[in-house]
């Protein structure tokens, strides 16, 4: 697997839906276009969520996967 | 690009707590996804925004609506309310007795954002 090297980090543990999308939003907002966010997430509808918020807001999932119990998702910000 | 807009629609009223809270989280999640919500209260639906009622709702490990609400007119999304139940279901009631932030708009206000919306979603 391809290491992917983030610009900024987001740490959602903890957070229940929907407050992981709004720090996300937050988050993207604050940051330059073509960066890299990493973000680490334990609440489970994480997975579906983020890739639905990457898909509609047109931002990349560069990749994600499950990590003890959490997820670690790799968001390119367009 | 234009975006993509959802109209929430509201026709429960604070009698029935469980189906409140939805339309508020859905739509400021939508902002968060680009998305632009609006919400619409019908019917009993006008009660969830009467001043003073959404102070008393409060579920599980969530904010009363009140705040919920307070939050989604900050965020900006609009609250519309429906003439014609604040007669029907109201007796009488007014502009005044709306939360600050909600509007009072027509039947034809409501049909014309159904045509206009790319997603509905009734509670």
């Amino acid at each position: 697997m391809k290491k992917i090297k983030e610009d900024e980090f987001l740490d959602c543990t903890g957070l229940y839906c929907p407050a992981p999308i709004f720090e996300l939003r937050k988050k993207i907002d604050s940051i330059s276009k073509e960066s890299i966010l990493k973000i680490i997430a334990d609440d489970p509808a994480a997975e579906e969520d983020f890739k639905h918020w990457a898909k509609t807001t047109g931002n990349k999932l560069l990749d994600y996967y499950k990590e003890k119990g959490r997820f670690v998702f790799f968001i390119k910000k367009s | 690009m234009q975006k993509k807009k959802i109209l929430y629609v509201q026709t429960s009223g604070i009698d029935n707590p469980r189906r409140l809270y939805s339309p508020f989280i859905l739509a400021q999640t939508a902002k968060a996804m680009d998305i632009e919500p609006t919400i619409y209260f019908l019917g009993q639906g006008i009660t969830v925004v009467e001043k003073g009622k959404a102070e008393a709702i409060k579920m599980g490990n969530f904010p009363t609506l009140k705040e919920v609400m307070d939050a989604t007119i900050e965020q900006g999304i609009p609250l519309l309310v429906c003439q014609q139940s604040m007669q029907v279901f109201g007796e009488k009631l007014t502009e005044a007795d709306f939360v600050k932030g909600a509007k009072i708009v027509g039947a034809a206000t409501l049909n014309s954002l159904v045509l206009d919306a790319d997603g509905t979603m009734w509670f």
